[in-house]
């Protein structure tokens, strides 16, 4: 396979194309590969981590690494190995909740935008447009002076920022597909309009929007992250890393490394893997419409 | 031509009425929805009795009909009014503008560093394509859109001041023993400047580098992002191949001739790049300490004080509507293919 650039004249050749798809896969593999081990660990921390993540022991705060505590100890002597371990499973179940909502509600409305047409799609269009680029602490502070300072708000503030780029890439997805032939042989096949939705349409549209659910996973965790070091949504003593960079930053003056690199760490590598993955998917995906 | 934008101005603005009316709503329907009677919350006094909330009620107009509280609350809004704050007692309109200011400095020296550092880099990205300095710049790109603000700024202070000593103590906007400056524009870098105080001139520029190096590094992923790619579809064009062809040089063609052309959709996702400002702005000024009005909604709707919270939130949508406008406006001006729509 000899790169199809013919229209850029600096594109590089088939050399640099093998080692730009090898270290680009090569990324994500680590990714994934560093997301399925977390997520692996995260879900036996019950078994595998050596302290309880809320368990205080006065005696044993500020301690840096040991064999005893690997990532060290906290303000309190808690083990900052099993909170980080904890705090995984909290944040991938609270950002997986809020990209499923996102991704159901702003499918639907994409797609139905579409399908009805006319008003609808317009202020669909519209209203995406404006939400698009509001910023997410405005919408949090909204959202949790309405409903109060709770999970399910950080939540529901979460899923309300990711919504209009799930909506407009299926709509532009839908449009794109419900000109192709399939779906006028399905027409004629006697399908009725929503069963050409349902049935041809949004499967067909789906891998373009599983890409952005790898990229809108790694921005929710960034999302609650952020707003739980602001004390909004999920709060102490629950082990959750947004937390941990809060209680990091309350006693980094005097230097104790540990309690930022580990928690901060495992945070901003769970957010890159989740964006190097979403790139290379739709790199991949590229290639295969550009066909 | 000239009467042709005067009036696309004029649209643009008259279509952003409606878009703050519906902010105005919203942040009306909010207090509506609020968990308990607002009355209830206003009443001071050690015991709540039924007179003194009905007394309450009467005096904040709770007692009228919806539509007419709305427009109640659109003239409040009109003339500055945007209630008190429970826990300081002060004015929100008074207390947002004392504030404003300081998160104004700090969003404007961490957006001309952010500026400053990506395009540059967006521009050799881009001429370099496919080479390992492209692919080592939007990694770096890619990790900086990854690395929440919060660990970025402690991880700055663990290092310049911790490790380097070279940051001051990373809390508020001047080291406590330097005079403060008269406060004229309110921004300190140029307000120092005025009062010919250079002292606090460094001390303010040296207390505001770490939080604005903060935010401008995470706002400068998604900048270096559209500079590289539009650049790259620039690039591609026919007129800087001519360019290319006709032997200009590196400057004249890719700065003067691309760079010009590539700036415009940087210019339109502005929108986007404001809302991470905003957000990013708000963690830093958290973490440092500092007095802008971020920090001062956060502490209030931690509070359940929601005079500010509302407040801010109008303040906000209203200079992230007229700043989209003018950037609207400004791209019109620019690009005549624009002014043609």
């Amino acid at each position: 396979m000899i790169s199809n650039d013919i229209s850029k004249p600096e594109s590089a050749g088939f050399v640099q194309h093998a080692w730009r798809s090898l270290t680009h896969n090569l990324l994500s593999l680590a990714a994934a590969i560093y997301l399925v081990s977390l997520l692996v660990l995260s879900v036996s921390a019950g078994w595998i981590t050596p302290y309880n993540p809320v368990e205080t022991n006065l005696q044993a705060a500020y301690l840096s690494p040991s064999a005893e505590h690997w990532f060290g100890t906290d303000q309190v002597g808690r083990d900052v190995f099993s909170r980080v371990i904890n705090a995984a499973k909290l944040d991938f179940a609270v950002a997986g909740m809020s990209v499923l909502l996102s991704f159901l509600l702003g499918t639907f409305l994409g797609s139905a935008g579409v399908f009805y047409g006319g008003l609808f799609d317009r202020v669909v269009g519209r209203i995406t447009d404006v939400m698009m680029t509001f910023p997410l602490f405005v919408v949090a502070l909204a959202i949790v002076a309405a409903l109060g300072n709770s999970v399910q708000s950080i939540v529901i503030a979460s899923a309300v920022v990711n919504l209009p780029f799930f909506v407009r890439l299926s709509r532009a997805e839908v449009g794109r597909l419900r000109v192709l032939s399939f779906v006028e042989a399905a027409r004629a096949g006697g399908n009725s309009e929503f069963n050409i939705l349902l049935k041809f349409m949004i499967p067909n549209a789906l891998p373009t929007i599983v890409v952005q659910v790898s990229t809108s996973l790694g921005w929710a965790i960034l999302d609650v992250a952020g707003l739980s070091f602001l004390g909004l949504g999920i709060r102490p003593p629950t082990p959750e890393w947004g937390i941990m960079v809060a209680e990091a930053a309350a006693s980094i003056l005097a230097g104790n490394w540990w309690l930022i690199v580990f928690p901060g760490g495992a945070l901003a590598f769970t957010v890159l893997s989740f964006n190097l993955l979403g790139d290379s998917l739709r790199d991949i995906l590229d290639v295969r419409f550009r066909r | 031509m000239n009467s042709g934008i005067s009036g696309y101005v004029i649209q643009r603005l008259l279509g952003t009425i409606p878009i703050l009316i519906g902010v105005g709503i919203v942040t009306f329907v909010l207090v509506r929805v609020l968990p308990g009677d607002p009355a209830v919350f206003y009443v001071t006094g050690p015991v709540v009795t039924q007179e003194a909330v009905q007394a309450v009620r009467e005096a904040l107009g709770l007692d009228q009909p919806l539509y007419l509280q709305l427009f109640h609350y659109f003239g409040q809004i009109l003339t500055g009014d945007l209630g008190r704050s429970l826990t300081t007692g002060q004015a929100v309109t008074v207390s947002l503008m004392q504030r404003l200011p300081a998160s104004l400095e700090l969003s404007i020296v961490a957006m001309t560093l952010a500026i400053a550092l990506s395009i540059p880099l967006g521009i050799i990205a881009a001429t370099r394509l496919g080479t390992w300095s492209d692919y080592a710049i939007r990694f770096a790109a890619t990790v900086g859109v990854s690395l929440p603000a919060s660990v970025l700024g402690i991880l700055l202070i663990l290092v310049f001041y911790y490790y380097v000593g070279f940051a001051p103590d990373p809390i508020g906007r001047l080291d406590p023993f330097v005079a403060t400056p008269q406060s004229i524009t309110g921004f300190l870098l140029i307000d120092s400047l005025l009062a010919g105080n250079l002292e606090a001139f460094r001390s303010a520029a040296a207390q505001v580098a770490l939080p604005a190096l903060t935010v401008a590094l995470v706002v400068m992923g998604p900048i270096l992002r559209i500079t590289r790619s539009s650049m790259v579809d620039v690039l591609t064009s026919d007129y800087i191949r001519t360019c290319r062809a006709a032997g200009f040089n590196w400057w004249t063609t890719y700065v003067r001739y691309g760079l010009r052309n590539a700036l415009l959709p940087v210019l339109t996702t502005v929108g986007l790049i404001i809302a991470y400002l905003i957000g990013a702005n708000v963690v830093v000024e958290k973490l440092f300490a500092w007095p802008g009005v971020g920090a001062y909604s956060i502490d209030a709707l931690l509070a359940s004080d929601y005079a500010p919270v509302q407040g801010y939130m109008l303040l906000m949508t209203a200079l992230f509507v007229v700043i989209n406008t003018m950037v609207d406006v400004l791209s019109a001006l620019v690009d005549p293919r624009v002014r043609a729509q």
